[in-house]
């Protein structure tokens, strides 16, 4: 009813948006649910949010400030530093800038703390003189996006135990990280359509067989399974053979829950006209998969995807958190995370912490894209 | 005769944000007791919010803005005239109005699959009725609904009474439906489309029983259909509703033996008749019933009527006319009477028109 | 009825038993076989491994036997109460585990009860103020609980425990009762050191409870059995938790299959992070190590606890819900 009653007002007011709605109704399915996507301002945001992630994962070189592996002795456990567009003196500059950092040492209790050194000032430039490393998929310029000229630091986000630049870290971190969300989910998504198709197409003892597996695989605890699995990996691997390796562990469970969604929307389907109607026709069941099945609810099938990256990233934080998925030096933010592992590290510096607002975040905008995509592919709603 | 419950201009109001939907737009309406009362229109005409409105159950985000629904004391002008309540001002969280549903006005619905619910049993649904209203003592209401289940001619209530709605079929779960709103003896049993869902033998038997146990318990039965057969077949008189209004009520002879409203008379022709001397082909009223937002003042059938006088249907709302003892009607083919514009009508706050008559 | 039970209770075997097939595949997968690991320890702590010894060890784990049989030795063990031993502590795994795992059940059947007292009353609440403020901080919240790591929940408890009260939330036990032996003191030293994790699995657990329980009881209100029983004169307090309440909570209750595996995951992880002497720390130090048989004995009872708990919530849904009776006996049967 509320439907009709926008499209009524729509007619009823002007010849235009009679337009707009001739073309909603004739609009194909993907041109529809890209439609009604782009009404779903989160979902929006999220995609958004998540572009912006993903293209610093890909240029990792480029939009860190610093190398990711450099060492800093002098600044070690740095908190993040400012930045600054008034001086002290209440100077304005439109170039911001960070303040030069002193270690002092107390003479009593002999602790560290660092200090703000207002006469030192280091301006922010873009493509400043400084070192840079290459990542996969670094930009060839060899140079950072932005960053302070060489003698100078900044560390956006503080340094670690070792006076690695956090920031830097993070991103290099953000490959590995987005990346087997993707790869797990993938490997999963072929798996998983694979067993559930069959499972709801040829229905009977394979059905049954393929029920009570997945049943089985989802009533395993997920962390204990991946973390036995994991551990078993080969100390000797390299870091992309553990990345691989950490993805097909992932997938091992991962299937289970996209076979679901398959099976029951292939058990829907196979029973509809059309695909009787094929069937009658003589087409091969293959063919009846492929052509009429899948289409039909690909859609579906983006959303389950979409919403399945999420589990993926938080399994390997945590297995990277716990020493057995991703090892150094190879970055994830699980790795990151182990330096805030221990109370103490934590209390003393808390930017440790950082590494994991990122990971939520990711998993909040694959919620917020994934919700917004079930809503638009919804014909009903 | 005395009247049980009394409705005058009765306006309820759904507030969906950027306009205001009218569903029922001043309505009035008095039932007799022991009176068996039909109100027929088609989906959005505003009867079943009318039914709703009489328990206070419109769903949100309706609400009553005008008019009194009083229901008289049981004993009638005998008690006084002040033993009655106004149930369009009482408070919906009260006792009082726990009292009444269920108690003095009971309902029964359309949907006697989704009506109950599934995981009690069925016995226990009608208990727990009757212990709100008759008996606080477990096996007296106990022996109750058994009794009721049997006066529905449910087979085997015994047995029937520990099983759970989802097996029964819809002709006994509408039973058990009607059992329960009967057990706690009520003034008037509001029917709100008890047939729509039920086979067509099945109907016709459950309509026997609701109009037999009607005289013999001296209630009132309020039904609410677009089906003219039901209330053909049981009503003693009928209101037609049309976009908020009753735009003609009487005895039910007199309204379907000599329609004087061009909707009323659409209706009686699309509807197949069994004994007609030749066979007709049905005529369909063209159009739909328009969404009752932002409505200008002018008569509510004017966009399908097929009579409608220029000039006049399109600038005022005709008032109800008597035309015979009892039959009145609302069109200007039947006298000039316009009904006065209610302060707060026609509600401004729709920007935008969205009365347009040519949906599809 | 008695039917049903007795396939669901032969069903839940069935599962224990692949579950043991999967947690003896945890012992071969590691390369090189478990005398390796056995040789690597003993030649670290210094003695010599001579070959008749190697030999004996390998005759003693049946390492010379093909797979199968390894497995039905290493199974019928299982049967009477011997898992194996366990290198790295040099004990029988059967005097190590079985404390943790106590604990372990012990816990888990605390955060599932509390998750559901936090859950349900969030969930009536913001389903009955739909759109409200308070509605939209409990979505809110709950998205940000289902996207935050638990073991990350637990590190920011720690951080604001430690810098904001200067408490301590880490180990079962304060130091004084650390390594003295159990007592009621010791006992009672524990209840206060357990809640830390229970809060917080339950709190990480009940984000995903809520959302479910809030779309399922919207779903509910907007049912006509409701009316129904509002037009029967049933008032409003009592109608809420007699009707919707009570129907949204099944889809709650046949979730257990995956709350349970989820609780277990979430407390293995944090346990780690709280240094709690529970059977997740054990394990992940036994995998590290490559202690198979401690691992796989852990990992088989975790899946046990998991299937235990699953199959009585599938026989208390049974009892809540007359509809899967039928349903249920269809599919199965």
């Amino acid at each position: 009813m509320a439907d009709n009653l926008t499209l009524n007002d729509d007619t009823a007011s002007n010849d235009t948006s009679t337009k707009a709605a001739d073309d909603y109704f004739a609009a194909s399915q993907w041109s529809l649910i890209r439609f009604k996507f782009k009404k779903h301002r989160l979902a929006m945001a999220g995609l958004t949010i998540l572009a912006v992630l993903y293209t610093l994962a890909l240029f990792p070189g480029f939009f860190s400030v610093n190398t990711h592996n450099e060492t800093h002795t002098d600044y070690i456990l740095m908190p993040p530093q400012g930045i600054h567009f008034v001086d002290a003196a209440g100077n304005f500059s439109l170039r911001p800038f960070v303040y030069g950092v002193r270690q002092e040492i107390d003479d009593e209790t002999w602790e560290k703390t660092y200090v703000r050194d207002e006469a030192v000032r280091h301006p922010i430039r873009f493509f400043p003189q400084r070192e840079n490393e290459n990542l996969w998929g670094a930009l060839t310029l060899g140079r950072h996006l932005v960053g302070v000229e060489a003698p100078g630091v900044w560390f956006p986000f503080g340094t670690d135990e070792f006076g690695r630049c956090l920031f830097s870290r993070t991103i290099a971190a953000s490959q590995i990280s987005l990346f087997i969300g993707i790869a797990g989910v993938m490997l999963s998504f072929l798996i998983g359509s694979f067993m559930g198709g069959l499972s709801g197409y040829f229905g009977g003892t394979i059905d049954i067989a393929i029920q009570r597996l997945i049943e089985f695989v989802l009533s395993i605890p997920s962390i204990p399974l991946w973390m036995a699995l994991a551990a078993a990996m080969p100390q000797e691997w390299s870091s992309t053979q553990v990345f691989f390796g950490i993805t097909i562990v992932l997938s091992v469970v991962g299937w289970a829950n996209l076979a679901r969604v398959v099976r029951g929307k292939t058990l829907e389907i196979r029973e509809a006209d059309f695909v009787m109607a094929a069937r009658l026709m003589g087409v091969p069941t293959m063919q009846i998969i492929r052509r009429h099945i899948l289409p039909s609810f690909a859609s579906y099938l983006i959303v389950s995807i979409t919403l399945g990256v999420p589990a993926m990233i938080i399994a390997e934080t945590a297995l990277s958190f716990l020493q057995i998925g991703i090892k150094p030096p190879a970055v994830s933010w699980g790795v990151l995370l182990q330096a805030a592992q221990s109370p103490n590290a934590l209390s003393q510096s808390p930017w440790l912490l950082i590494p994991g607002a990122f990971v939520v975040l990711t998993v909040i905008c694959f919620n917020f894209v994934g919700d917004g995509l079930r809503d638009a592919v919804d014909p009903y709603r | 005769m005395q009247e049980l419950l009394s409705i005058k201009d009765l306006r309820v109001e759904f507030d969906l944000g950027r306009a205001t939907l009218n569903a029922v737009n001043g309505v009035n309406l008095s039932l007799n007791a022991g009176e068996s009362f039909g109100i027929v229109g088609e989906s959005g005409s505003g009867k079943s919010v009318t039914a709703q409105a009489i328990m206070r159950i419109v769903p949100n985000p309706g609400k009553i803005v005008n008019g009194s629904i009083m229901l008289n004391a049981p004993g009638g002008a005998e008690q006084g005239s002040d033993g009655g309540v106004d149930l369009a001002r009482i408070n919906t969280r009260g006792g009082l109005i726990r009292k009444i549903r269920g108690g003095r006005i009971a309902m029964i619905f359309q949907e006697p699959m989704t009506s109950l619910s599934p995981v009690h049993r069925i016995g226990d649904q009608i208990v727990e009725a009757v212990m709100l209203h008759r008996t606080r003592d477990k096996a007296e209401a106990r022996d109750i609904a058994l009794h009721y289940l049997e006066r529905m001619q449910i087979t085997n209530p015994q047995q029937r009474f520990r099983e759970y709605p989802f097996n029964l079929s819809g002709g006994m779960r509408q039973r058990v439906m009607i059992a329960m709103g009967l057990a706690c003896d009520p003034d008037l049993l509001i029917a709100d489309e008890p047939t729509t869902a039920l086979d067509v033998t099945v109907q016709s038997q459950i309509l026997e029983l609701l109009e037999g146990l009607r005289e013999e318990m001296g209630m009132s039965i309020l039904y609410i259909t677009h089906d003219l057969g039901v209330v053909a077949e049981v009503t003693q008189r009928i209101a037609v509703m049309y976009l908020g209004r009753i735009v003609e009520t009487g005895t039910t002879r007199q309204v379907l033996k000599n329609p004087r409203h061009p909707y009323t008379k659409g209706l009686i022709d699309s509807f197949p008749k069994l004994s007609g001397a030749r066979q007709e082909r049905l005529q369909a009223i063209p159009g739909n019933v328009p969404v009752p937002i932002g409505l200008p003042w002018q008569c509510g059938f004017r966009s399908r009527c097929p009579v409608a006088i220029d000039g006049k249907c399109d600038t005022s709302v005709p008032a109800m006319t008597p035309v015979e003892d009892g039959h009145m009607v609302r069109c200007f083919h039947n006298g000039d009477t316009k009904e006065p514009p209610l302060p707060q009508a026609p509600a401004p706050r729709a920007r935008r028109s969205l009365f347009s008559g040519g949906r599809t | 009825m008695a039917k049903y039970i007795l396939k669901r209770l032969i069903y839940a075997l069935i599962l224990l038993w692949l579950i043991s097939i999967v947690s003896f595949l945890v012992i071969e997968l590691p390369p090189g076989d478990y005398l390796t690991s056995v040789v690597a320890a003993l030649e670290q702590s210094g003695s010599k491994v001579s070959v008749e010894q190697l030999e004996a060890l390998r005759q003693q784990y049946g390492l010379d036997l093909p797979s199968y049989l390894r497995y039905f030795r290493w199974i019928s063990g299982f049967l009477v109460g011997d898992f194996g031993y366990s290198f790295e502590w040099n004990r029988p795994v059967s005097d190590l585990v079985v404390e943790p795992l106590i604990l372990d059940a012990f816990i888990a059947v605390l955060i599932v009860l509390v998750t559901y007292a936090i859950a349900i009353p969030i969930a009536v609440y913001s389903a009955t103020h739909q759109y409200s403020v308070g509605d939209h901080t409990v979505t809110f919240l709950s998205l940000l609980g289902l996207a935050t790591p638990s073991f990350l929940l637990a590190l920011v408890t720690l951080y604001i425990a430690t810098t904001w009260f200067g408490i301590d939330l880490t180990g079962l036990n304060s130091d004084e009762f650390l390594l003295a032996p159990w007592s009621l003191a010791k006992f009672a030293d524990m209840l206060w050191h357990l809640p830390t994790q229970i809060l917080i699995v339950s709190t990480y657990m009940a984000a995903g409870v809520v959302r479910v329980m809030r779309a399922s009881l919207l779903d509910e209100l907007r049912k006509q059995y409701v009316v129904t029983a509002r037009a029967k004169g049933v008032g409003e307090r009592k109608l809420l938790f007699k009707y919707p309440v009570r129907l949204a909570l099944n889809p709650i209750i046949s979730e257990m299959a995956m709350v349970l595996p989820a609780t277990i995951s979430a407390a293995t992880v944090t346990a780690v992070v709280l240094g709690l002497p529970t059977a997740g720390p054990m394990l992940l130090r036994a995998l590290i190590s490559q202690d198979t048989f401690l691992s796989a004995t852990i990992l088989m009872f975790l899946s046990f606890l998991v299937i235990i708990g699953s199959t009585i919530a599938d026989l208390l849904l049974v009892l809540v819900d007359p509809r899967i009776k039928l349903e249920r006996s269809e599919i199965r049967g």
